[in-house]
């Protein structure tokens, strides 16, 4: 089968010049085909979890880990626990988790801006 | 009203265990510094069980699905605990329960030390774990990680 | 088992360490003494060291809610709060238990002219042999040294958990 078929076959949706495979060099090439499919959705997917729902999830976890961080720090003060490395432990990781959100934060914001900047 | 705002509980008993250490610090300085004289009783300092009894307590177990709003005066409306920080008191005892030398002095030099070690070290401790606290709410001012 | 309390079982061994080299710097003191107000020779005396329990930590406040009062570190003899004879709890250090005396016989010098001298001309010197004395107490010298080269790991140990969160 010649280029172009073989392309369209492989990556629906797509199209492909025609090369034209014998070597007429007059003739023009031929820029067909419209894609076939449309734009399938792109998120949303098949699972049904939404951006919003792993948000908000993302949201609580953050801030049970900074809960109980802070919980753990309390009980090294008053002496409820003696494990330091568990306690440091877990409040690195709260701080990680929090720095991790600010910086989704940051990057969901920026792309708000660049798209409400888009000229139509 | 006090002079200070209370941005957390938890920030507040980590101040209150520093000064509590601090505290502490000065009762075993002078228990050293009194190691030879005769008839000197040690002292201790305990705030630990004062540190937990300022924590508020209506501070309800954080349900991470809603946001408590807090007050800073009785004219604002709100829902949460109130804002100002607890008082917290550190006690000092002599201690007349070990046994003395024959100069009359009860104080151990090596246990002295190793207080001093162990109350350095929890001072140290609670100092970082404030700086990162202070360090999440500068973050979350300044909305910059 | 935290740092702290690695720290109060050190302590512990530095203080029975401490009353060790005391009680032998004592027997080299008297390693000549015939007259003692019980009548008769010195009698070398020994340490017993035996393993401390674990002084629960909810023992020592009215709230009984493990909080370790490490401000005021207690008694050390008081037994595990709930009679129990979980080894686990067995873990705070070393205490000495009792001063005991020797009772090996004493040295007997023959020597008839000594004031000292019993019926048979014998004076009775106190059973401590110096050269074991000075052993025993590089002994406890090293030892003490040890529990403070422990004291000194744990608080490296804790200033690098601490390190991990300055960056």
């Amino acid at each position: 089968m010649d280029y172009a078929s073989a392309i369209s076959k492989v990556i629906p949706g797509t199209f492909a010049p025609d090369m034209g495979a014998s070597t007429k060099v007059d003739e023009t090439p031929n820029v067909g085909a419209i894609p076939a499919d449309g734009v399938t959705g792109a998120t949303g997917g098949s699972d049904g979890a939404s951006f919003k729902d792993t948000l908000t999830k993302m949201i609580s976890e953050v801030n049970d880990k900074l809960v109980t961080s802070d919980q753990a720090s309390r009980d090294l003060a008053t002496g409820k626990t003696n494990d330091l490395q568990a306690v440091v432990g877990k409040v690195e990781e709260a701080n990680l988790a929090a720095n991790y959100l600010m910086s989704i934060r940051s990057k969901l914001i920026t792309a708000y801006n660049t798209i409400s900047q888009m000229q139509v | 009203m006090g002079d200070s705002i209370s941005f957390s509980p938890t920030i507040d008993m980590l101040k209150n265990a520093m000064k509590g250490a601090g505290e502490t610090h000065g009762a075993i300085a002078n228990n050293i510094a009194n190691v030879n004289t005769p008839g000197f009783q040690r002292a201790d300092v305990s705030f630990q069980e004062a540190l937990a009894a300022a924590m508020p307590s209506d501070q309800a177990p954080s349900d991470p699905d809603t946001l408590q709003m807090v007050t800073t005066s009785d004219r604002m409306i709100g829902s949460g605990p109130s804002l100002e920080p607890q008082p917290f008191q550190v006690t000092t005892t002599i201690d007349h329960s070990t046994q003395m030398r024959v100069d009359g002095s009860n104080v151990d030099i090596d246990q002295e030390m190793a207080k001093l070690s162990i109350n350095s070290s929890y001072q140290q401790t609670m100092g970082s774990l404030l700086q990162t606290q202070y360090t999440r709410l500068r973050q979350a001012i300044e909305e910059q990680a | 088992m935290g740092m702290y309390d690695s720290i109060e079982v050190s302590a512990s061994a530095l203080s029975a360490e401490r009353l060790a080299m005391d009680t032998i710097a004592n027997n080299i003191a008297n390693a000549n003494t015939t007259r003692t107000p019980e009548g008769g020779a010195f009698k070398r005396q020994l340490v017993v060291f035996a393993q401390k329990p674990e002084t629960g930590r909810d023992g020592a406040t009215p709230a009984g809610d493990g909080f370790s009062s490490f401000g005021a570190m207690g008694t050390p003899d008081s037994p595990n709060p709930d009679g129990s004879d979980d080894p686990s709890m067995a873990r705070a250090g070393v205490q000495v238990t009792q001063i005991q005396q020797d009772q090996t016989p004493d040295r007997l010098v023959y020597d008839p002219g000594n004031p000292d001298a019993d019926g048979q001309g014998y004076v009775h010197y106190p059973n401590v042999e110096v050269v074991k004395e000075m052993v025993d107490m590089m002994a406890a010298s090293r030892a003490y040294e040890a529990n403070v080269t422990a004291i000194q790991e744990a608080r490296t140990q804790g200033n690098a958990t601490l390190g991990l969160l300055k960056s």
